[in-house]
Order: C-alpha cells, then sequence, then structure tokens
C-alpha cells in the first residue's frame, strides 16, 4: 500500500519515543495541526514504528497502550483529523481503539488467528466521546450537517 | 558554564499520567479534584527524588547540589559574568531545590546508606532538576488553590504533556485574579531613598552585630573578614569558587589570614554551617513547616565523612593525608556567605529565624530586634510620613490608665485638610517569595494571628468611641474634630503583601505605597 496515494500526511511514533514516554515531537504537531484544523482535516495518519519484529499485536505491548492513552488524553480529535480513506485494517483508528478498550478476552493463537474481544462498554464510550471532540471542531468551523454525518457512518464503519 | 537546566519531559509525562484520576478521560473538574492532582503528583516526584538521589553517595550529592545552588544564585541575582548563564525562570527553583537536595542528603549521610556510584552522572542531575521543578510547581500551584480556594473555584485542568508548563484553566475574573497575585508576589521593594526603613537598615545591623558579640563571639565586620579572607586567601589561589577542606585545615587556614582566634571561627561555624551534629538539629519532616532546620537558613555545609573521600573530594585530594585522618569537611562558597550575611540579618529582623529563638539564650534578644525593628523603625517611618502631611497623630494603648479592650492601636492620625482620621495598623510581614509563603501571610491573616479580625475590633472601637478619640485630639493637639469627620482604616506593611489584592474591606498598602495615596489624596 502507499500511503503517498491517499495524500497524508503520515506521523510516525517510534518505539524509542514510546520506551521513553517522549511526546514532544508527535504533540507540538498535534498543537499546531488544531491550530489549522481546515488543513488538516481528513490528513492524518500516525504510524506505531519498531515492532515488526514483536510477536505481539500492538493492543498487546502494555507500553504502547500507556503511550497511546496518554496521547489521546491529550489530544482526543482524532475523529476530525484522522484519513478515512486508508482501509480499516490500516486505520490508526483501528489501533487506537484496540489499544485504548480494555482487552476482555485473548484466545489462543490457531494457524496465526486469534480471538480477540474488548470491553463493548469501553468502545461504546471510546466511539461517542471521540465524536463529540469531532463535533466541537466541525460546529466551530460550520461544517454543513451532511459532511458530519457522513464522517461519522465512515468513521462508525472503522471502529465498529 | 551553565547549571543543569535540561528538563526531562518525559519525566514530567510519566508523573501526569501516574497522578491524573483514572475514571477522568482529559479534564478535571472541581478545585479540590485540581488540588488533590497536583498533590499526588508532589508525591510522585518525591518519590522519584529519592530513588534517585538513592544512587549515589550522599556526600557527593550535597556537593553537587552546593556547585548548583551557587550557579543558580549568580544567575538569580543577574550577576555580571561571562562565565555563568542560565535561564532566569528556573534560578528559584535551582536555587530553592537543590537546597532541599542538601538537607535530605546530609540527613541520608548519617544513616546506613548505600549507593550504586560514587558521583551523580549529567543525566541524573538533569532528572533531579526536572524532578525539582516538578515538585516545585505541584507545591505552588497546591498552595495557591488550598489558600486562595474561595477565590479560585473554577480551577480545572486539562490533560497534556505540557501541564506542569502553565496555570490551571480559570474564568475570565479568577485569571485576572490569579495573575494580580502572581504579579505582586513577583514584585520586589526598591529601597533606593528609603533605605533607612529596610530591615537591614544601620541601627538593627548594630541590633543584630551586637546580638552575634554576645551569643557568638563574632561580629558582622569580623564575618567580612572570613569572607575575604575566603576570597583572597583560598578561592584565589584555588581558582575555585567553592572551597572543599577539612575543617581543622579550614579554621587554621582561616585563623592565619584573618588572625581571628580559632574559637570565634569555629563559632561562626556552629552558626552559618549546616551541620547534622549541631545541638539543635532534629531530623525533619519535610512537609511539617515546624521543621526550622533548613539549608536555607545556613551558608555553608559541615560533613561527617570518614571514607569515600573521592566523593567531594579530586583523586589527588582524597589522597592527602590531612583529608584522610580528617572526620569533618566544610563546603563553603565566598557568594553564598555574602548572601547568607545579609539574609542572616533580614530574616532575624522580620521574626524568620524560627530556629534560633528556640534557643533559649537567643529567646529574648531576637525579640528585643524584632520589636525595635517595628516599633522604633517600621511604625515611626509610617508615622513620619503621615506627620510629613500634616497629620496630627499618636498611638493609642490606654484611656484613662485602662487598656483599651481592642487591642493598642499603631497610630491614629487626624487632617484637617482631608477632615479624615486614619487608623493605621504597621505590620513588618515576611516578604513573601511563593504561594507557600503567601499561604503563611493569609493564614497569618484570617486564621493564626488573627491580624484581620483584630484589625476590624479596632475599627469598630474607633467608630464607637469616636467621641473618646475626639477628646484625645482636643487634648494632646488642642485640634476640635469635626462632627463629619471621615474615619478610613489602613493595614500598612513593609514589603508587598499581596493582601490588598485580597481584602477589600479596607485599604492595605505597603509604606511607600501609603506615602503616594495620601500625596495624592491631598493633591
Amino acid at each position: 500500500m502507499n500511503l503517498d496515494d491517499y495524500g497524508l500526511i503520515n506521523l510516525v511514533i517510534a518505539k524509542e519515543e514510546i520506551e521513553s514516554f517522549d511526546f514532544g515531537e508527535i504533540y507540538n504537531f498535534l498543537l499546531s495541526a488544531k491550530d489549522n484544523p481546515k488543513t488538516y482535516y481528513n490528513k492524518l495518519n500516525i504510524i506505531v514504528y519498531g515492532y515488526d519484529n514483536d510477536n505481539r499485536e500492538l493492543y498487546e505491548i502494555s507500553e504502547v497502550r500507556t503511550y497511546l492513552d496518554f496521547l489521546d488524553k491529550s489530544f482526543p480529535y482524532w475523529f476530525y483529523f484522522i484519513n478515512l480513506d486508508i482501509p480499516k485494517s490500516h486505520s490508526f483508528l483501528s489501533v487506537l481503539i484496540t489499544c485504548l478498550c480494555k482487552l476482555e478476552f485473548i484466545g489462543p493463537d490457531v494457524n496465526g488467528t486469534k480471538t480477540v474481544e474488548f470491553s463493548i462498554e469501553d468502545q461504546k464510550n471510546f466511539i461517542l466521546n471521540h465524536f463529540g471532540f469531532m463535533n466541537e471542531i466541525m460546529d466551530q468551523h460550520n461544517y454543513p450537517e451532511k459532511e458530519i454525518k457522513r464522517r461519522s457512518q465512515l468513521i462508525l464503519k472503522i471502529v465498529t | 558554564m551553565t547549571p543543569y537546566q535540561k528538563i526531562n519531559f518525559s519525566i514530567f509525562s510519566k508523573v501526569i499520567y501516574n497522578a491524573w484520576p483514572e475514571k477522568v478521560f482529559n479534564r478535571l473538574l472541581n478545585i479540590e479534584n485540581v488540588k488533590s492532582f497536583y498533590n499526588a503528583s508532589y508525591k510522585d516526584f518525591e518519590k522519584q527524588l529519592h530513588s534517585e538521589l538513592n544512587k549515589y553517595h550522599p556526600a557527593s550529592w550535597i556537593l553537587e547540589a552546593y556547585k548548583q545552588i551557587e550557579l543558580w544564585t549568580v544567575i538569580y541575582y543577574e550577576i555580571k559574568t561571562d562565565q555563568i548563564s542560565g535561564s532566569i525562570q528556573l534560578a528559584p527553583i535551582g536555587r530553592y531545590g537543590w537546597r532541599y537536595v542538601i538537607e535530605v542528603s546530609i540527613e541520608r549521610l548519617n544513616t546506613n546508606f548505600s549507593f550504586s556510584s560514587l558521583k551523580p552522572t549529567e543525566e541524573s542531575m538533569n532528572n533531579v532538576l526536572t524532578i525539582l521543578a516538578g515538585m516545585y510547581i505541584s507545591s505552588e500551584y497546591s498552595n495557591y488553590l488550598h489558600f486562595l480556594d474561595k477565590r479560585l473555584q473554577s480551577a480545572q485542568l486539562v490533560f497534556s504533556p505540557r501541564l506542569f508548563m502553565g496555570d490551571p484553566l480559570l474564568s475570565e475574573s479568577e485569571k485576572l485574579f490569579f495573575n494580580r497575585i502572581k504579579d505582586s508576589i513577583s514584585s520586589e521593594t526598591d529601597w533606593t531613598g528609603v533605605e533607612h526603613v529596610s530591615p537591614n537598615n544601620d541601627l538593627t545591623k548594630n541590633k543584630v552585630n551586637e546580638l552575634l558579640i554576645n551569643n557568638f563571639s563574632i561580629s558582622i565586620d569580623e564575618i567580612h573578614l572570613i569572607i575575604t579572607s575566603i576570597i583572597n586567601g583560598i578561592s584565589s589561589i584555588t581558582n575555585a569558587s567553592i572551597t572543599v577542606q577539612p575543617l581543622d585545615d579550614f579554621v587554621d587556614l582561616i585563623n592565619i589570614i584573618s588572625r581571628l582566634s580559632k574559637e570565634k571561627i569555629i563559632s561562626f561555624i556552629n552558626l552559618a554551617f549546616l551541620n547534622y551534629k549541631n545541638p539543635q538539629y532534629q531530623s525533619r519532616d519535610f512537609l511539617r513547616k515546624s521543621q526550622q532546620i533548613r539549608m536555607l537558613h545556613f551558608a555553608g555545609v559541615l560533613l561527617t565523612l570518614e571514607n569515600n573521600y573521592n566523593s567531594i573530594y579530586d583523586d589527588y585530594s582524597a589522597k592527602r593525608p590531612d583529608v584522610l585522618s580528617a572526620q569533618h569537611h566544610i563546603i563553603i562558597s565566598p557568594t553564598l556567605l555574602a548572601e547568607w550575611l545579609d539574609m542572616f540579618i533580614i530574616k532575624l529582623v522580620l521574626g524568620q529565624r524560627t530556629d534560633l529563638k528556640q534557643i533559649e539564650s537567643l529567646k529574648k534578644p531576637i525579640a528585643d530586634i524584632e520589636s525595635f525593628y517595628r516599633i522604633n523603625i517600621f511604625e515611626s517611618e509610617v508615622k513620619k510620613i503621615m506627620e510629613g502631611f500634616n497629620f496630627k497623630c499618636f498611638n493609642l494603648k490606654k484611656v484613662n490608665g485602662k487598656d483599651i479592650d481592642c487591642g493598642e492601636i499603631d497610630i491614629i492620625g487626624f487632617s484637617t485638610k482631608l477632615n479624615a482620621i486614619y487608623i493605621v495598623e504597621c505590620k513588618a510581614l515576611s516578604p513573601i517569595i511563593d504561594a507557600r509563603s503567601l499561604g503563611q501571610v493569609v493564614n497569618d491573616h484570617y486564621i493564626q494571628k488573627k491580624y484581620h479580625a483584630k484589625f476590624l475590633k479596632k475599627i469598630k472601637w474607633i467608630k464607637d468611641n469616636l467621641d473618646v478619640v475626639k477628646l484625645l485630639f482636643q487634648e494632646r493637639f488642642n485640634i476640635a474634630i469635626p462632627s463629619d469627620v471621615l474615619i478610613n482604616p489602613f493595614f500598612v506593611t513593609v514589603t508587598d503583601s499581596t493582601l490588598d489584592i485580597i481584602e477589600d474591606s479596607y485599604n492595605i498598602f505597603t509604606f511607600y505605597g501609603f506615602k503616594n495615596y495620601i500625596s495624592n489624596e491631598l493633591r
């Protein structure tokens, strides 16, 4: 998949940043995006980098979960900024929701496939909460109701 | 040369994450929750500080901390030098925080301790500064919210890695109030032209000199002589601004250079050096304000060290026979000693040396100096200001030989031109330098010493007994006070008390603000 095809701004969170709990670079960028929301609308993609050799999924790595939890609390406007054209399997929203919602059950690995259950309650709260922050920006910048609705539906397709 | 000043923001972020309530998403409402967050942060920082300090030898920490205080002091006072630079914003944190490190480390040095390495690394020094900054910030905001709770009700926090870099969110009006408080705290008294009223004026200095001679067998001039002896006899030769030396060697050397007796020098060391073996020393609980033996009150450190001499000496000196045979060692800098002498006088005069007041033989002489300054210098100056504007003034304690029931009124003054009686309460409060000292002043004003309630009682007494007051003016100055006279109460302080922003039921001024006020009124 070539991310350039989507006209994206890709932000990379490196393993080193996660391990040292360093938010300097990414947070500064996100704040500047928040100051110019229209420029970055549906443009951001975040990639967590450095765990390719780790057998665990990102949502199973506690320092990744903690890092993203911190980042999400600091900047909960993903529903507005994250690019929704990327396939669900590569979307940062998928990474985020799986890392932020409580893991209820992880089944055994059977031929490379695992059954994983996340807290439904947490997923519900995540969705409602983040829609609130998306609406805050879209209302401030007078996006038409139709666009808000269209985007909401796209988000729901990814996160549910 | 710069002090260690690289803030490790990862430490801040971890503390924010740990202290943030689990069930709250990203906005912390309610002043109590905000205060709890800062308190939890403080505890987390403190835990990290101890863990960092435990990695290295406490004597190394004492020396490294002392060096940092020296550097931050140069920056704090903006002493012009090409050699030292650093962030002036971090200077108060550096000066206060590294003193705290000395206090913790001297205590650790005198217990059973272990350590992984002798001397802290650069990374560790920066981490400690970060932690000290975090402790300072958390405790400042916690104190502001505690002491000004009724005026900062709108306080909220929004989760962010920069949370410790700014104020809590406040409503517009509370923000305005808070900014005024902070401006007031950071304002410094300009003593130019009013040096005679400053706590270290020549008259009070003489009194302190007497106290030093009578109780410590040393005069202020002799202390100056010690300072110059260190500068000329040690620092200029070693080319080092901080002297680390076996105690006996130091005493011998100063004795030779200054020709002061060894007894005098030892007595001075007992007064000006933080020493765990000092009889007044108490093991401390840093959260209790009653613990008064703080590095803040001392210029140097006297420590006991019988091994690991490399923790404070270079490799060559650590092998010297005089070092190897010494039990006690001193760390001193002439810069910090000179600052200490100034602060010693000011703190003594303003009643801040409660540690010395615990010594039986010093109780009375210190109380005498405090009241001398309060009455003979400060109150007298306020009275002079009023008389300079043709007020007729007197102090009122008794009427018809009996104490008045509202307590002594410092100054009652009448101005014919203004047709007003001024009721003046003079208070030589300690200067406010941070949220904690603001808290102390607010607490004394309203709760502990009840200055507010007492002053209101005095105002009421004057109003209820106006006929008596009129008679007193008639008797003393042959003035007939008209029936439509105005009664204006004033609470006058030496330095900016910040109380004027908090209290509006009467005027609160510094003595120089009071002078300007009267001048404007008469214009």
